[in-house]
């Protein structure tokens, strides 16, 4: 899918992918994640500090704002930052079943449970995607805000605003399509 | 690990069909078997634990499809695959939480099953235990067959397919530690056999298991 | 020189395009010998009659319909460590041939059975081990139709074979508690000191040497076929991609 791609980020980067549909921004995010292998090269990024944030909400439908949070708590093994909860707005709305909510509010659900956790590496799926132009801000200036902190963010981004000191890195040079074992097999070399 | 028991736990107890849809059929099934079969209570006690077993089984086996589906949909699963949670846990408490709400209940409601096929009360309560001691070893095994068939979504047939050759061993100890116990020979070894196989199950299940959810995570 | 440079695909067929012509040659040869000297040449048995001649099919596919599954587990394990494609597409290769194996194996029986025993079918623990035996064997293959085109076929069903040789083993136990046994005894064993008569003995050795190199040209040349599928898989996304 990727190949050649070299890159290092220092505490207080953040990283905005950029490029068409399908040239593997998803897949660049899911490696660094760890759900993806690599076939060749090496990966070094601390695995406990990630908090991931696919283009899944991964919000349950049968339970409460509040009980998804605090699952992801647990699950993180951290703090929940009050503060990023009431930033997204979702204080009132703890006791609502997560299935009552609209997409947008699923959305901040899902990446405030992320955020809130105060990991130091952020790796986000289109993050800006199904929220409003108020709640891009509101994660826009939190990004900002985080990154200023010391922290890591990496997201993929088609579309929404720039935080502010971005680094932006286009995939498309770096695309290629090889099965993992295709040279094996006799493919042709490009 | 607690976080992930209790999340399975309201789920199962807020869903419509949570603990009542393993059951319902278990009854229905064992109701609607007697039919096909000579009305004598004598003629329906021999094959009782057999039918009492395989309805079990059944059961556990329509379960398996919501162990993985909502969590797989939502994508909690691929969140909860980046956490310092491993993927092992996670699938142990889904084991113990599908054994929990769609095996124990199962053995209650066999101790009254077994009325409608005559069978005296110390045959009722060796068919509870056995399936107590055997069915941990269906929930482990079908676990393992629902992460294997995770990327073919609902509703598909490789799930029975894959889990029915695996469930042979406890099926076949499960019913003989009934049918021993009711001609009153030794039961000792094949009890044992039995809660070794569901010990070990769910001892080992966890890390193929994972494995599996992981591969299956890994190409989505 | 080792015995790992035919994981590289292409010379793995070439191997197989050489060996291909002989082991057939030699797998005719010795199935005719073993299956024609068994059925024509050798006395009928006192007891049995002439129904004892099927087991010049009914030993060697019971035989290989366990020893493919062993070479499947093997070829799994190789996958799960070494990551050698080859070895992976080889266990999906030999499954089928695995599966009809066990087939013949059960068939065979049932008509042995019908004459001699009066009855096609017993539960029997070796007669019940080979339908589980069975059982997995589609498993297996149905795993692999399910997932045809996902790049986790090999390693899922590597998995299940795994799992299934270990549950497989743990049914052998559980059904020879459950059942005391119709079927006699193996028939070859290396330990015991007179196995049956020698008359009998070396038509069924050349048999049985006959039905390993089937499967084994079978295997080899599925296994073929499966790489080459392989490569027109990629060569196809290259030809999509820019």
């Amino acid at each position: 899918m990727l190949s050649g791609l070299s890159f290092v980020l220092k505490p207080g980067d953040c990283l905005s992918i950029k490029g068409p549909n399908g040239v593997g921004k998803t897949t660049l995010i899911r490696t660094l994640a760890g759900l993806s292998s690599i076939a060749e090269g090496t990966l070094a990024i601390p695995e406990e500090e990630i908090a991931y944030v696919g283009h899944l909400d991964a919000v349950n439908p049968h339970l409460t704002v509040n009980e998804n949070l605090m699952f992801w708590k647990h699950m993180l093994g951290t703090a929940l930052d009050q503060e990023t909860i009431q930033e997204f707005g979702l204080l009132g709305l703890g006791d609502r079943p997560a299935e009552k909510l609209s997409s947008g509010q699923m959305r901040r659900l899902s990446i405030a449970a992320a955020v809130a956790s105060n990991r130091r590496i952020l790796l986000l799926d289109e993050p800006f995607t199904s929220l409003d132009s108020e709640f891009s801000s509101v994660l826009q200036q939190k990004l900002a805000r985080h990154v200023a902190d010391g922290a890591i963010v990496v997201m993929s981004q088609h579309s929404g605003p720039l935080v502010s000191g971005a680094i932006e890195m286009d995939l498309t040079p770096y695309r290629c399509q090889r099965f993992v074992d295709g040279e094996a097999f006799g493919e042709r070399k490009n | 690990m607690k976080g992930l028991l209790v999340k399975e736990f309201k789920l199962t107890i807020r869903s419509k069909s949570g603990f009542g849809l393993a059951l319902a059929f278990y009854g229905a099934f064992s109701i609607l078997v007697p039919f096909g079969m000579e009305t004598r209570l004598s003629a329906l006690q021999s094959p009782a634990p057999a039918i009492l077993w395989l309805g079990a089984v059944l059961s556990v086996l329509l379960s398996l499809d919501r162990i993985f589906q909502q969590d797989l949909v939502d994508g909690s699963l691929e969140r909860l695959a980046t956490t310092p949670t491993p993927l092992e846990a996670v699938v142990v408490a889904k084991m113990i939480a599908n054994w929990v709400t769609a095996g124990l209940p199962l053995c209650a409601l066999a101790v009254f099953l077994g009325l409608l096929f005559g069978l005296p009360l110390d045959e009722r309560i060796w068919i509870c235990v056995s399936l107590v001691a055997g069915t941990p070893a269906l929930s482990a095994v079908g676990t393992f067959g629902a992460s294997l068939s995770l990327g073919q979504g609902r509703g598909g047939l490789l799930l029975p397919v894959v889990v029915i050759p695996l469930c042979v061993p406890t099926l076949i100890l499960g019913t003989l530690v009934v049918n021993r116990a009711a001609q009153g020979l030794a039961i000792q070894t094949v009890f044992l056999i039995e809660i070794s196989i569901s010990l070990a199950s769910f001892a080992l299940m966890p890390f193929a298991s994972a494995y599996a959810v992981r591969t299956n995570l890994e190409y989505s | 020189m080792s015995f790992w440079k035919f994981a590289n695909p292409n010379r793995f067929n070439r191997l197989v395009d050489r060996l291909v012509p002989y082991c057939t040659v030699l797998a005719v040869i010795l199935l005719a010998v073993g299956i024609a000297w068994g059925f024509f040449l050798t006395p009928d048995d006192y007891r049995q009659g002439s129904t004892v001649k099927i087991i010049y099919l009914h030993v060697p596919s019971a035989m290989m319909a366990i020893n493919i599954w062993i070479m499947m587990l093997a070829a799994s394990l190789i996958w799960l460590v070494r990551r050698h494609r080859v070895s992976s597409l080889a266990a999906k290769a030999a499954a089928p041939v695995g599966a009809f194996m066990t087939a013949i194996a059960l068939i065979t029986g049932a008509i042995w059975g019908k004459t001699m025993w009066g009855t096609w079918w017993a539960w029997d623990p070796r007669l019940a081990s080979f339908l589980i035996l069975f059982a997995f064997y589609l498993a297996y293959v149905a795993l692999w139709t399910t997932y045809e085109d996902r790049e986790s076929a090999s390693d899922l069903s590597a998995m299940l074979c795994l799992v299934g040789s270990v549950f497989a083993l743990l049914s052998r136990y559980a059904v020879n508690i459950w059942s005391q046994g119709l079927h006699q005894p193996a028939t070859l064993s290396l330990d015991k000191e007179t196995n049956i008569h020698d008359v009998f003995y070396f038509p069924l050795l050349a048999s049985i040497a006959g039905f390993a190199l089937v499967s084994l040209t079978i295997v080899l040349v599925r296994t073929r076929t499966e790489i080459r599928k392989r490569k027109i898989e990629i060569l196809h996304c290259q030809e999509l991609s820019p």
